[in-house]
């Protein structure tokens, strides 16, 4: 039996489609299904550069000045002596299929995953919904996950623990997605050719 | 005497938190902040009235902001160890009115808050908290509901006029949603769909709120007491850890050749009792190893090799 990947990116890249109805987000959803590589965008490229900033405080040489300096060393100061990219990964079966559970977290230390997130607008609660931390804290076990997010000026934490139900919150949501693909033919061949575990 | 402390000595000490509780009119809010260690009541909204007589505390009417800061300035509050605000809301609306005296810029003309003037609450607003912290006071919001549009959802959030609360939230160490269910009065410090909650704490999330017959001390228990046993076990788990660690990271420093490699790759990686983020680490230690000696794994003999290359490629992969 095929084993198909699921990762954090293809259902924030769902959700996102169907909060959204706007033809751009059909066609990124289906560029993600696709693995169609995009150019990165101007927003993206600002996450990459803060993201890369906070690295180079966590690191021994710090090169020149950036413009958000002050709340990238804060976040160093939370995230130094972690390991950077590590991959997570984990089997899942949901109904007869199986998937395997597949991530890269931007920082795991002691029992904390943490993911840093740069965005203009946040507001509370804004990851609530997201399936990024029910993976990471499913596939690895660690207790606790805490995004780290960021607008340049401050930065807020959302804290998110390992709990028993954590299995079933991430089943419902591979649910959800299978049971929208059954009406969708397009998006369902992407996912059936693309996301076969063994491609990866 | 010494202000040092060593890491056990703060899980002796006493526990200063910053929380709020959030919740519908009529829940018991008051009540349940009340049951925090030796609490006094800053009294905005008339609310000590609500309480049952036998939960009633020592309390302030207070009317301006400036009647909070004599308070805690001037009068002696060394008694009490947790000052409880009611409500968060109001309190807000007397740091604007305070501000506003000196700066009316920090108002519209509608009488809501400029962005300017937010930021200047906002940074009152931690002030005060600092001015708690060095009083060694815990404090306890209090807060009435609002509900918020998200996308198309209605979630439930602190009534804070000029903020969505983030800015507040950021401050607080727990946050719990009241809220009574099939008559039974619970606090949740979970966020869901239905309310945003915090939990930093990382204590038991859903509280149930008994009758009281006895001794008005649920946060005192629940919350307060529970803290500062599990720091005890997260300081036993955080030591535990740390040893692993320290042995990992000497037996891989203690490999001086490619034998000792194999033998440590194929007996002891990764074969000790997975502790948070240890395989990782080992994982870590080894290839930094591994590029120290020069070697490269065989993926045909699943062995290291020795590599005369300049150029180094070392990777272990978890199995």
């Amino acid at each position: 039996m095929t084993k198909f990947l699921i990762t954090p990116s293809l259902l924030s890249s769902f959700a996102w489609y169907l909060s959204d109805e706007s033809k751009d987000s059909r066609k990124k959803f289906l560029n993600t299904l696709g693995k169609v590589k995009t150019p990165t965008t101007p927003a993206q490229q600002k996450g990459l550069d803060f993201e890369a900033r906070i690295n180079e405080f966590c690191g021994q040489f710090i090169s020149g000045i950036y413009e958000y300096d002050i709340i990238a060393r804060d976040i160093a100061n939370i995230v130094k002596g972690g390991l950077w990219q590590q991959a997570c990964k984990k089997d899942l079966q949901v109904g007869d299929k199986e998937f395997l559970l597949y991530g890269k977290m931007d920082v795991v230390k002691r029992d904390t995953i943490y993911d840093i997130k740069f965005t203009s607008n946040y507001e509370l609660g804004k990851f609530l919904n997201s399936a990024q931390h029910l993976i990471y804290l499913y596939c690895t076990g660690l207790p606790k996950f805490q995004y780290l997010i960021s607008d340049g000026k401050d930065y807020w934490i959302e804290d998110y623990h390992n709990h028993a139900d954590i299995e079933n919150e991430i089943k419902n949501k591979i649910t959800y997605f299978l049971s929208y693909l059954k009406n969708d033919q397009e998006a369902k061949e992407l996912f059936e050719t693309k996301w076969g575990a063994k491609n990866d | 005497m010494t202000l040092i402390k060593k890491p056990n000595e703060l899980t002796q000490s006493k526990i200063k938190l910053k929380g709020l509780i959030y919740g519908q009119p009529g829940t018991g809010k008051t009540s349940v902040a009340l049951s925090s260690p030796k609490p006094l009541l800053i009294d905005f909204d008339n609310g000590l009235r609500r309480v049952s007589k036998q939960y009633q505390t020592d309390s302030v009417q207070i009317e301006s902001y400036q009647n909070l800061l004599d308070i805690l300035e001037k009068e002696n509050i060394t008694n009490y160890e947790t000052i409880v605000i009611d409500t968060l809301g109001k309190m807000i609306d007397r740091i604007a009115d305070w501000l506003a005296i000196s700066n009316p810029k920090v108002k519209q003309a509608d009488g809501q808050l400029s962005m300017k003037g937010w930021g200047n609450v906002k940074a009152e607003f931690q002030r005060l908290l600092k001015l708690l912290e060095s009083k060694n006071k815990s404090v306890i919001f209090i807060a009435h509901e609002k509900e918020e549009k998200v996308g198309d959802e209605v979630m439930k959030r602190p009534d804070v006029a000029g903020s969505s609360g983030k800015d507040i939230v950021k401050e607080l160490d727990f946050m719990g949603y009241m809220s009574i269910k099939g008559g039974k009065r619970t606090i949740d410090l979970a966020p869901n769909e239905a309310y945003y909650a915090k939990n930093s704490l990382g204590l038991d999330s859903f509280l149930e709120y008994k009758t009281l017959t006895g001794i008005n001390n649920f946060l005192t228990d629940k919350i307060f007491d529970a803290y500062k046993e599990k720091l005890k076990k997260d300081e036993k788990l955080s030591n535990d850890y740390n040893s692993l660690i320290e042995e990992l990271k000497n037996k891989i420093n203690n490999i001086k050749n490619i034998e000792e490699l194999n033998l440590y790759y194929s007996t002891v990686y990764n074969q000790h009792e997975k502790f948070w983020t240890s395989y990782d680490m080992e994982k870590t230690f080894l290839s930094d190893k591994i590029k120290e000696l020069n070697c490269e794994f065989d993926k045909k003999t699943k062995q290291f090799i020795c590599n005369n290359k300049e150029e180094v490629k070392g990777e272990v992969k978890n199995d």
